[in-house]
């Protein structure tokens, strides 16, 4: 199947000898070379439902000897309880690392690392991802460990003592650096600092999680019925689902439901925020809250935000602030949908002293995208880069399996992908534009700034009333002993 | 485009699972990889993988922050930069136009200067018309230059992963594109290895000057890093931050920065490989006629001062308002001495996974410290350093946590380590090799990477034999050598927040 292409690139090849004068000109320009469609069918993984509820995507890869296995499961830290925030984490970590009803820590930590498997749990706003990878040699005695931890995790107490310990030292190392202190408090400003899709954990909420608020956890949200997996390697389809069948088919189902979250609504309100920290740059964080999954106007949308900042070196904002001004080594914007409604955020570093120069420029370009649909070339090309990279989301095996799970967990109609280049292609300047109108909201944006207003080239508050956000951890927290 | 109907796409995939049937069986790598040396001296490795139409290629060239001179730090950084801003016929309509545009742009600005001192000095002069003409022709050049159309044309045309990066040995730039379009990037780096034109030098310079302070200098454990390198190495230019020392960058005139290009950017200092969906036939004919039609340029010896023995420990600290840190580290030879395939064994004992011995003995322990890495570094070429980073844990202090460090060092050189231990770093360094050969460009970055700084791709993989071959003595052998206070650097990044609970 990929004749057509090595055929093609030869006869490039040639094209390319034919066209070239000698010395230092080429007679057929890079930006007008052209390339004709990639002609490829990617593999479709296979997908079946066990009698518990568990979705299992598959896709034979045999390239190398090695078996791939994603676990997603329906939850995440925005669910988490205000007064245990922090707690889908630490269950996350203690799935991992507190043992089994059969294996202890220990037994766990040496096994995976006998057999060079790799293991991640990876805890986020709106889901939980397990990651494993095992060589094919190691496949059986690699799932039965991973079903160990996923069914019967132990949450040994010296353990969940511990990882408690870790997370309240990242949380007093939380403000040592100025991009993580705009990440968190722009969050916070733009959902309002007590929702819970800003909420950190504190010393205090993780030291209200007790063991049993993480059993309960467990039980409720590691369910198969609340689980997608996706699983690629060097097996058979056959193989891989009675593999996956022998150490997960007789897991039983739960009542895995989330707590109902207060829907968010549109409510753009200008405000400033500034942190002073003794450092040379600022960070800079311009936007408001966004959209959710499945919006009809979702391709308008994306190219949309592509233009203005999220294109790289095609983008708007990068061309005038970072290569015509050299006022930014990198500035790019954000929207991207979530289950409430996302966040647009433009980020952004320059020198304090640019600073009032650089937002003004950010607004800008903000209100011009506001204002005007995009020009037709402008728009022909961020479509074309689009589309001519799309081959990447089929770029491995594991990828394309992996993919069709988390399509499937986000709640994607089936054959999603398969329109897609044909949707962005349908794309016109006025669908950027309306989404544009709709979305971005000039008068009513959160700008941050994490910085040293001494070496402002002009005060904030010309931006609106400014927010002086005071950060500082106690240390030890109150009640902490060493 | 992606999938005609259902019929097509199981045909596909038969004919895939077929294909891929030799490579199964395949897991080394000669056979797979084939080298090409053009006649200007530029080297080629390629690498056929079929699992999907796409490739990644790199270029490197054998040129880093070691090869500045004095005064001059941080030029091989600010030319990876430059070398975006287009050649002769990239990021301009109309070349000898925009020259002869910047040429009365240069002497206006000079003549502008002349004009203020002489006002300074009380003569009635005004720069108006200057200014005006100026204007004007600042407005002729926007009108002539196009920005980053480099990363325009590679975008257009489906790249991921652009990117470009400087390090003490090496300069890299990294592409994937969509099979079909590999003939587009031969041109485009060919292009710019051969022409490359540094415009908007001022700009650029300014962009790489935040870049420095955004990275390092408001970052306190990069700051700490740079320390601790800057304490380690008296001489050799591993010394060096790579973004350059304070002052120097400003100083480099664009001038030195063509020079610098001229000299480094050439044919026979290059290597690139191109990894994935490829005719190995096809690609070859491709360099040969791009790449191939750049002329050789000879290079300059390099003498690079070489580092004395230390001597006695070294011991920095750094203070500021955040949380301890540590790193701890020790000279070692190059990557082609004995010891370096010890030290990644000994870097999976003592920090890599769950059961490495500072994370058992001092996090799930005794709960001093977190964060367990180590690593080699600051390049390989040269002799360099292992080094071990470490954040502490309240209310332990990056000293006590040496000391631990220090008492776990010692019982390595004290006794060897276990047969499960050794077993164990060894399983984990081959299967990362193997994860490694799914993955276009991490492959076309480590063979460029071995060919560059070994000498030979295929170190990639003779490495794994070199480590299967370990024993346990070589291990103890190798810490009890190197593992001596006075071959030791330690940098410690002490919390200012502490002193105001005491």
């Amino acid at each position: 199947m990929n004749r057509p292409a090595a055929v093609r690139l030869l006869f490039l090849a040639l094209l390319v000898t034919v066209f070239l004068p000698s010395g230092t000109g080429w007679s057929i320009h890079p930006r007008e070379m052209e390339f004709g469609p990639l002609d490829w069918d990617p593999p479709e993984p296979g997908r079946v439902v066990m009698d518990n509820g568990l979705v299992v995507y598959f896709l034979e890869d045999d390239e190398v000897p090695l078996v791939e296995v994603t676990l997603y499961f329906r939850t995440g830290s925005v669910y988490d309880p205000a007064e245990k925030s922090g707690l889908a984490r630490l269950a996350g970590r203690l799935v991992h690392h507190g043992g089994t009803a059969r294996r202890s820590p220990e037994q766990i930590d040496y096994a995976l690392d006998m057999m060079a498997a790799d293991l991640e749990v990876y805890v986020r706003g709106t889901y939980i991802a397990v990651a494993f990878s095992v060589l094919k040699k190691d496949v059986d005695e690699g799932l039965d460990l991973l079903a160990d931890l996923l069914r019967r995790p132990a949450f040994d107490p010296e353990r969940v003592d511990l990882y408690r310990q870790e997370r309240l030292e990242e949380i007093r190392r939380r403000y040592d650096r100025p991009g993580r202190i705009a990440a968190g408090e722009f969050r916070k400003m733009v959902y309002s600092s007590g929702s819970p899709w800003s909420r950190m954990a504190t010393a205090g909420s993780i030291s209200s999680i007790k063991r049993g608020d993480l059993i309960r956890f467990h039980q409720r949200y590691f369910r198969p019925n609340n689980c997608i997996v996706s699983i690629c390697g060097d097996l058979t389809g056959h193989e891989m689902i009675r593999k996956i069948g022998a150490v997960l088919g007789d897991w039983e189902s739960g009542n895995p439901t989330l707590p109902l979250l207060p829907k968010l609504e549109w409510n753009f309100v200008a405000q400033t925020g500034y942190v002073e920290r003794a450092i040379s740059q600022s960070y800079i964080r311009v936007g408001h809250l966004g959209y959710r999954y499945h919006d009809p106007e979702e391709f308008g949308i994306e190219m949309m935000n592509y233009i203005l900042g999220g294109g790289g070196f095609l983008s708007r904002l990068s061309r005038e602030i970072r290569s015509r001004r050299g006022l930014a080594y990198s500035i790019l914007s954000r929207l991207d949908p979530g289950e409430d409604l996302g966040l647009f955020e433009i980020r952004c570093q320059t020198d304090a002293a640019t600073t009032h120069e650089t937002l003004t420029l950010i607004l800008q370009i903000i209100h011009e995208i506001v204002e005007n649909p995009p020009g037709a070339e402008e728009l022909e090309r961020a479509k074309e880069a689009r589309i001519n990279e799309f081959v990447f989301a089929f770029d491995s095996r594991a990828r394309i399996v992996r993919q069709a799970a988390w399509l499937e967990y986000r709640g994607y109609p089936e054959g999603y992908l398969d329109h897609w280049v044909d949707r962005v292609r349908a794309v016109t300047a006025e669908d950027v534009h309306r989404a544009a109108r709709r979305l971005l909201h000039p008068d009513g944006l959160t700008i941050l700034v994490v910085g040293n207003e001494s070496r402002f080239d002009r005060p904030l508050c010309e931006f609106g009333e400014v927010n002086r956000i005071d950060l500082s951890i106690p240390c030890p927290f109150p009640g902490e002993k060493p | 485009m992606m999938r005609g109907n259902h019929v097509i796409g199981m045909a596909a995939l038969a004919a895939a699972v077929l294909m891929a049937v030799p490579c199964a069986q395949a897991q080394n790598l000669e056979g797979r990889v084939v080298e090409h040396t053009l006649d200007n001296g530029m080297k080629l490795i390629l690498m056929r993988r079929s699992a999907a139409p796409v490739v990644s290629a790199v270029i490197r060239y054998n040129v880093g922050s070691v090869d500045e001179t004095k005064g001059k730090t941080g030029l091989a950084h600010l030319y990876e930069h430059l070398a975006f801003r287009g050649t002769r016929i990239i990021g301009t309509r109309d070349y000898d136009l925009e020259r002869q545009i910047r040429s009365r742009i240069d002497s206006l600005r000079t003549a502008r200067r002349d004009l203020i001192h002489l006002q300074e000095e009380g003569a009635g002069t005004k720069t108006g018309t200057v200014d005006e003409m100026l204007s004007r022709l600042e407005a002729d050049l926007e009108a002539v230059v196009i920005r980053e159309e480099l990363d325009q044309i590679y975008n257009i045309n489906g790249a991921v992963g652009l990117n470009a990066s400087t390090t003490a040995d090496l300069t890299t730039f990294v592409v994937g594109l969509p099979a079909n379009r590999l003939p587009l990037w031969a041109v485009l780096e060919s292009d710019r290895m051969a022409h490359s034109v540094p415009r908007d030098f001022e700009v650029e310079r300014d962009v790489v000057a935040r870049e420095k302070q955004s990275r390092i200098e408001d970052d306190p454990e990069a700051r700490l890093y740079r320390t601790y390198i800057e304490t380690a190495f008296s001489v050799h230019p591993y010394r060096r931050p790579v973004p350059g020392y304070e002052g120097d960058l400003k100083s480099i005139r664009p001038k030195e920065a063509k020079a610098f290009y001229h000299t480094y950017y050439s044919p026979g200092n290059a290597v690139a490989a191109i990894v994935g969906d490829i005719d190995i036939q096809g690609v070859i004919a491709l360099a040969e006629t791009t790449f191939g039609r750049v002329p050789p340029r000879s290079l300059p010896e390099r003498s690079i001062p070489a580092e004395p023995p230390q001597g006695e420990k070294r011991t920095v600290v750094l203070e500021h308002d955040s949380e301890p840190a540590l790193f701890l580290g020790f000279h070692k030879g190059s990557i082609c001495g004995a010891d370096d395939p010890v030290f990644e064994v000994l870097i999976e004992i003592l920090t890599g996974g769950n059961n490495a011995r500072f994370h058992r003995s001092l996090f799930l322990d005794k709960r001093m410290a977190m964060d367990f890495s180590s690593w080699i570094g600051p390049g390989d070429r040269y002799p360099n350093l292992f080094t071990i980073a470490a954040r502490p844990i309240w209310p332990h202090t990056g000293e006590e946590v040496e000391e631990a460090i220090w008492a776990e060092l010692e019982c390595l050189t004290r006794e060897p380590v276990t047969d499960k231990e050794l077993t164990r770093a060894k399983n984990r360094l081959a299967a990362d090799f193997l994860r490694q050969l799914r993955d276009n460009r991490g492959m076309a970055k480590a063979l460029t990477y071995y060919q560059c700084v070994t000498g030979d791709w295929r170190y990639l993989e003779s490495r794994l034999a070199l480590i299967e071959a370990i024993g346990l003595a070589e291990v103890q052998h190798c810490a009890a050598r190197h593992f001596v206070r006075q071959n030791c650097t330690v940098a410690i990044l002490r919390s200012t927040r502490e002193k105001e609970h005491e």
